[in-house]
């Protein structure tokens, strides 16, 4: 009974001990993540590091896009690649685009909902029109995209950092970074032949 | 009169190849430059293009006795404004170290139309626009490089 006692008192106390670390595990890592980080736009494990730029309001991003987006599924869904789309602010009206980009992807972060809604916001900036966040929510709405608003100071402070980074002045443009090296490639072809040279 | 000859052709051609350039680097470049720039608020591309309609508007009233003179100063003006406003924009992108492409071409273009009117000029009236122009151009050019969030 005494030892039952003891082993009980034991194992409470062991318990405690991995309670303790977990939640201090949780608020020093995971449990501080910021509010945005469950939304920023980075897919798949690849050993790869691939960052594409692009501007909605951009010509030859909207041209590169049918190439890209199968190249970048099947980097992906192979594990060579992990992916960051940063959405650059050539024009005045991307910021808009890249909140409502982000507020989509805080409902559902997956990579195929994320081109879904690129491709939604490529296709109504290149109308023209849809410039205003009432415009933009009701294009959402009649294609069944939900989101969420939030703070994306953070998001876009990451965006800034990486477009520091990579000195990037011009879209498309696409880094590759892999074994510490790192290259930027700049306009649709050049990027998609970088990509494809992965592939094989 | 061969060289009335080359001045009444560069008149003609370069602000032709100029917009062409520019209508050209619209539709078919591969990338988007962050290298932009305003004057008064209107995107650059459109100041070029309104800039050369102009001046080919210009020609026709040239032949006209009465307007030939007043035609030839607003040339001499816009011209040298013009060259006066590109050093303001050659000197933006050597600070920034980043160039572009259809910006100096359209600049060379300037420059031709320019060197091909000289001896028309009345040299005072061409040196005062060039220091107006690139008075303007410092004062209104609003140039942005790398494509930030605020």
């Amino acid at each position: 009974m005494g030892l039952g006692v003891v082993k009980g008192k034991t194992a409470a106390g062991r318990l405690s001990v991995i309670l303790t670390l977990t939640v201090a595990l949780w608020t020093l890592t995971g449990g501080a993540a910021p509010a945005w980080g469950d939304s920023f736009p980075t897919y798949g494990t690849g050993p790869v590091q691939v960052r594409i730029y692009t501007d909605y309001f951009c010509p030859p991003c909207r041209a590169m896009e049918p190439e890209l987006e199968p190249l970048l599924i099947r980097l992906v869904e192979g594990g060579v690649i992990t992916v960051t789309l940063v959405d650059t602010p050539f024009s005045k009206h991307t910021a808009l685009y890249a909140r409502y980009f982000l507020y989509a992807l805080d409902r559902h972060n997956a990579f195929g909902h994320a081109l879904l809604v690129r491709n939604t916001l490529f296709e109504a900036a290149a109308n023209r029109h849809v410039t205003t966040k009432e415009r933009i929510e009701e294009l959402f709405k009649g294609k069944g995209i939900s989101f969420r608003e939030f703070d994306t100071a953070g998001a876009f402070q990451r965006y800034n950092a990486l477009i520091r980074d990579d000195n990037i002045d011009a879209t498309p443009s696409c880094v590759i970074i892999r074994s510490a090296k790192k290259e930027k490639f700049v306009g649709g072809p050049d990027i998609i032949k970088a990509l494809r040279e992965l592939h094989r | 009169m061969k060289g009335e000859t080359i001045r009444k052709g560069a008149n003609l051609a370069l602000p032709v190849i100029a917009v062409g350039l520019l209508i050209f680097y619209e539709l078919c470049d591969t990338a988007c430059s962050s290298l932009r720039g305003t004057f008064l608020g209107i995107d650059l591309k459109i100041v070029g293009v309104l800039f050369m309609a102009v001046f080919l508007g210009t020609l026709p009233f040239g032949k006209m006795p009465a307007l030939a003179g007043p035609m030839e100063h607003l040339r001499t003006m816009m011209l040298a404004g013009a060259v006066g406003g590109e050093v303001i924009l050659v000197r933006f992108q050597v600070v920034n170290d980043t160039y572009c492409p259809l910006c100096l071409a359209f600049g060379l273009c300037v420059l031709a139309l320019f060197a091909a009117n000289v001896p028309r000029m009345n040299r005072y009236l061409a040196a005062a626009a060039f220091v107006a122009g690139a008075a303007v151009f410092a004062l209104f050019f609003r140039g942005s490089v790398l494509p930030l969030y605020s």
